[in-house]
């Protein structure tokens, strides 16, 4: 099969379709408002499905840092527990500040743009909850200090403190592992994709190997 | 009055580019009612993008966007339904109006057939391809370089061969 002969098929291809009447432009031209009315409907409903879970993200954020906030207040004094929860009230601002951005950029989509260009910015929001998941996991180590107390950390003893170590180092060794490793480029790593399955975010994995591949497409070396 | 003008202007701009919205409809949609909501939505996007046409590009390259873009990102949403479509020639509404075609309309469909097998990417660059578009206005409409649109098509055109001749043979 020579190039000419599939390009030749494409002509062939042009005249079945002007020969059929798949398009009736002519009805939609008399009903173009209604046509219009309707899908301006769906429009809003996908913007809205985009939309409407980051937003009540950011709602239930905004409620956790305030109450981190409040309890930071109130225990300033006891500085393990100050500095655990603000270290915890900053991530979660970053978290926030994270869905914002990505409202701002459903609200930027602009079709017009280069395919490359679209397609990746729609493969990255939808890839974006990848970015909460890393940060809400280097909290843990934050979580296992925030219930210490000066007068414990003073009165623990050894044995407290070589358990309270242990589980602090693990838990930092898992949260920089995880904060590493679950990343676009390791989207190929089995344990990674298990891991984002288990969150149940087939989805995001599947417009994490699109990334890849418009990566890939991009490359002048293929 | 105006609106009604500008209303009449689009819809002579579809109907002279309908053939290319369908093509990409049949490309990224298997099932005839999402084959049907795709061209809703890709002239509905065309008509709304309106504004953003600056004249900056051909109107081609601009049309071309929107409508591969919306097709791509409407295939994406609906892929695990799209993926699971046996090689059969039955599934390509054309075959219609083909029941007593020849040899060249079943080539045209097994054609159609293997471009929908391919990864979105390419597929949207085939059908640019055998629309006979410059390399230079591909690239424009992919955001990829020239070097590249070159290089990737000489590999979709030997595969397409090969897959042709299995499927002949």
């Amino acid at each position: 099969m020579e190039d000419i002969e599939m390009k030749n098929m494409w002509k062939v291809y042009d005249q079945m379709i002007e020969q059929s009447k798949v398009l009736n432009l002519q009805s939609w031209a008399l009903n173009l408002s209604c046509f219009e009315t309707l899908q301006t409907q769906k429009a809003k409903s996908k913007l809205r499905a985009l939309i409407l879970p980051k937003m009540v993200v950011i709602l239930l954020g905004i409620g956790w840092a305030l109450f981190v906030g409040f309890i930071f207040y109130y225990t300033l004094s006891q500085t393990i527990i100050a500095i655990s929860l603000a270290a915890i009230l900053i991530l979660t601002v970053i978290g926030i500040i994270t869905y914002i951005h990505d409202i701002t950029i459903i609200t930027q989509i602009n079709y017009s743009e280069s395919i490359i260009t679209t397609q990746k910015k729609i493969a990255t929001l939808q890839s974006s909850i990848i970015n909460s998941i890393r940060i809400s996991w280097l909290q843990l180590p934050f979580y296992t200090l925030c219930f210490i107390p000066n007068k414990l950390a003073l009165s623990g003893g050894f044995k407290f403190w070589i358990i309270q170590t242990i589980v602090t180092a693990v838990s930092i060794w898992l949260a920089v592992v995880l904060f590493k490793n679950i990343s676009l480029k390791n989207i190929n790593k089995k344990w990674v994709k298990g891991f984002m399955r288990g969150y149940g975010l087939n989805r995001v994995s599947k417009a994490m190997e699109f990334i890849n591949e418009i990566e890939e497409f991009k490359k002048d070396n293929v | 009055m105006e609106d009604q003008a500008q209303k009449k202007d689009f819809l002579t701009l579809i109907e002279e580019n309908k053939g290319i919205i369908i093509k990409i409809c049949n490309s990224y949609c298997r099932d005839l009612n999402d084959r049907e909501d795709l061209t809703q939505e890709i002239i509905y996007a065309l008509w709304k993008s309106g504004n953003n046409f600056k004249g900056q590009s051909k109107f081609s390259t601009w049309m071309y966007r929107v409508a591969l873009n919306v097709a791509i990102s409407s295939y994406r949403k609906k892929e695990k339904s799209n993926a699971v479509i046996p090689l059969n020639t039955s599934h390509i509404d054309i075959e219609d109006k083909i029941d007593d075609a020849e040899e060249t309309e079943k080539k045209v469909v097994h054609l159609q057939q293997l471009i929908n097998e391919m990864k979105e990417l390419d597929r949207a660059l085939t059908l640019l391809y055998f629309e006979e578009k410059s390399y230079q206005e591909i690239a424009e409409i992919l955001g990829i370089s020239e070097t590249n649109v070159a290089t990737r098509i000489n590999r979709i055109k030997i595969k397409l061969k090969q897959k042709f001749s299995t499927i002949n043979n």
